[in-house]
């Protein structure tokens, strides 16, 4: 009886079809952003077990007082489209580690706030006022951690170990401001990146 | 003309303002979340890519079990965001050879689930997010709170309603012959159902004089008057055959329609096709 049990062979023919495509098009994509790395939320797991956890139901973000974790766009990622990711424009990670306890997945693991890793600032001296040209001392005196200093020549300069990407720096920034008009010059001066701590 | 409520208003009211709360959620800084994280795919999809057993996902996922055996595949009509668009069609006859190449069966509903949950675990991540018009929804609708809280346009807000035309248009049987969430909830209503179901009153039925009414209005074609359990199963109680009935035959009740009415013919016949409405 087709109205019952047994599957059609149009239907075995669409299952099949479904689970070929599906596989193939989820392994190409898996192969070709292999090496992706984002600013993940607080407590993430490592990112090939992060994105295997993730449902995109993006209760982190609903959560987050400062606003920073953002869905990533189909340009950054897209095995990741929608996956949470943090954004520093307009906020920095204040480590209230509310994503954590929403997470329903365990795609964010329970830390303490000493033990978040979220990423690591580089200075671009190509945009930083103060390697480019002199005096901005900003990202510096922000940090809370004392990440970074200043060297010599006044010019900022971070220390891996005890950064922990929050952003504060690469949010206050003033280079995008200062040299909005400058065509060579239009990123921020310090930007985290995230860990290369492999796959 | 009176005017006359419809329940499909209701219908779209109600989802609409569940996509309401989603976003509101957000932006007062809630963690409601979108429905995803209740998603029976999505659980079970991140527990076979994550190689790891969710406890309270398993909790969660008994009681939407629950629910289909009580309420059938009300998600379909009720929650899910694609009924804004779908779930509404004029209503239209088809064959009888259209009709049963459209129905599904327990095999095929596996089938899907088999297929979402397999190509998971062979990729590492849930596949099926990406292409679920329901994720899909969401993915939409969080591109444009990003775009208004920190002015980064994706292209996602080009290319997701694209895919989303494709997929409910272009496979107009998206939902019976795609959808990983209905096959989930078909396989259990076929296997359990213990609930209110739209069924024949009595004596006020026209189908043996052509009627055919409940049939072309359900957007399932489900046939009321087919003495089987299997008959219903697909049923989202959209409620369109119990508004739309022209002698109010039609009731939602627990149990099957009383052998008193069940008409001599099933009503699958096309050389009595109906001639009003």
């Amino acid at each position: 009886m087709r109205d019952g049990f047994l599957m059609t062979r149009r239907g075995f023919l669409r299952t099949a079809g479904l689970t070929i495509m599906m596989t193939s098009a989820g392994g190409a994509l898996s192969f070709l952003e292999l090496h992706k790395q984002f600013l993940r939320p607080p407590g993430a797991l490592p990112e090939q077990d992060f994105l295997a956890r993730c449902l995109k139901c993006q209760k982190c973000l609903a959560v987050c007082p400062t606003s920073v974790i953002m869905p990533l766009s189909l340009s950054e990622s897209i095995r990741g489209l929608g996956t949470p990711a943090l954004n520093y424009k307009n906020g920095f990670c204040n480590l209230c580690l509310k994503c954590i306890e929403v997470c329903p997945t365990g795609a964010l693991k329970s830390l303490r706030p000493e033990q978040v890793s979220i990423g690591v600032a580089r200075i671009d001296p190509a945009n930083c006022v103060a390697w480019n040209w002199m005096g901005c001392t900003v990202c510096a005196a922000q940090c809370p951690l004392n990440a970074i200093s200043l060297d010599d020549g006044k010019r900022p300069v971070v220390d891996a170990e005890k950064c922990n990407g929050c952003g504060i720096c690469e949010m206050s920034c003033p280079s995008t401001s200062l040299r909005a008009y400058n065509k060579q010059s239009q990123g921020k001066g310090v930007v985290v990146t995230p860990l290369k701590s492999g796959v | 003309m009176k005017f006359k409520p419809k329940i499909q208003w209701l219908r779209q009211l109600i989802i609409l303002s569940l996509l309401g709360v989603v976003v509101y959620g957000a932006s007062s800084k809630e963690a409601w979340g979108t429905i995803c994280d209740i998603c029976p795919i999505g659980l079970l999809g991140v527990s076979v890519a994550g190689k790891v057993l969710l406890p309270q996902a398993m909790v969660l996922i008994g009681l939407e079990v629950a629910a289909v055996v009580v309420l059938g595949k009300f998600f379909c009509s009720w929650v899910c965001p694609t009924a804004l668009f779908l779930r509404n069609n004029k209503p239209q006859v088809t064959t009888e050879q259209q009709a049963s190449t459209a129905k599904t069966s327990l095999s095929s509903n596996v089938g899907i689930l088999g297929a979402a949950l397999l190509s998971t675990l062979l990729v590492g991540f849930p596949i099926f997010c990406l292409i679920c018009p329901i994720g899909l929804v969401f993915v939409f609708i969080f591109a444009v709170y990003k775009l208004f809280s920190i002015y980064q346009p994706g292209w996602e807000l080009i290319v997701v309603p694209v895919v989303l035309t494709l997929e409910l248009l272009f496979f107009k049987s998206w939902c019976r012959s795609y959808c990983a969430v209905g096959a989930f909830m078909s396989i259990i209503s076929r296997l359990f159902r213990f609930g209110p179901s739209p069924m024949i009153q009595g004596k006020t039925c026209l189908a043996d004089q052509g009627c055919r009414v409940c049939k072309t209005n359900c957007p399932e074609q489900l046939d009321l008057h087919k003495d089987s359990s299997s008959a219903t199963a697909d049923c989202t109680l959209c409620l369109e055959c119990y508004e739309k009935c022209p002698t109010k035959a039609v009731r939602i009740g627990l149990g099957k329609s009383p052998k008193t009415h069940l008409c001599n013919t099933s009503i699958n016949d096309n050389s009595r096709r109906s001639s009003n409405e």
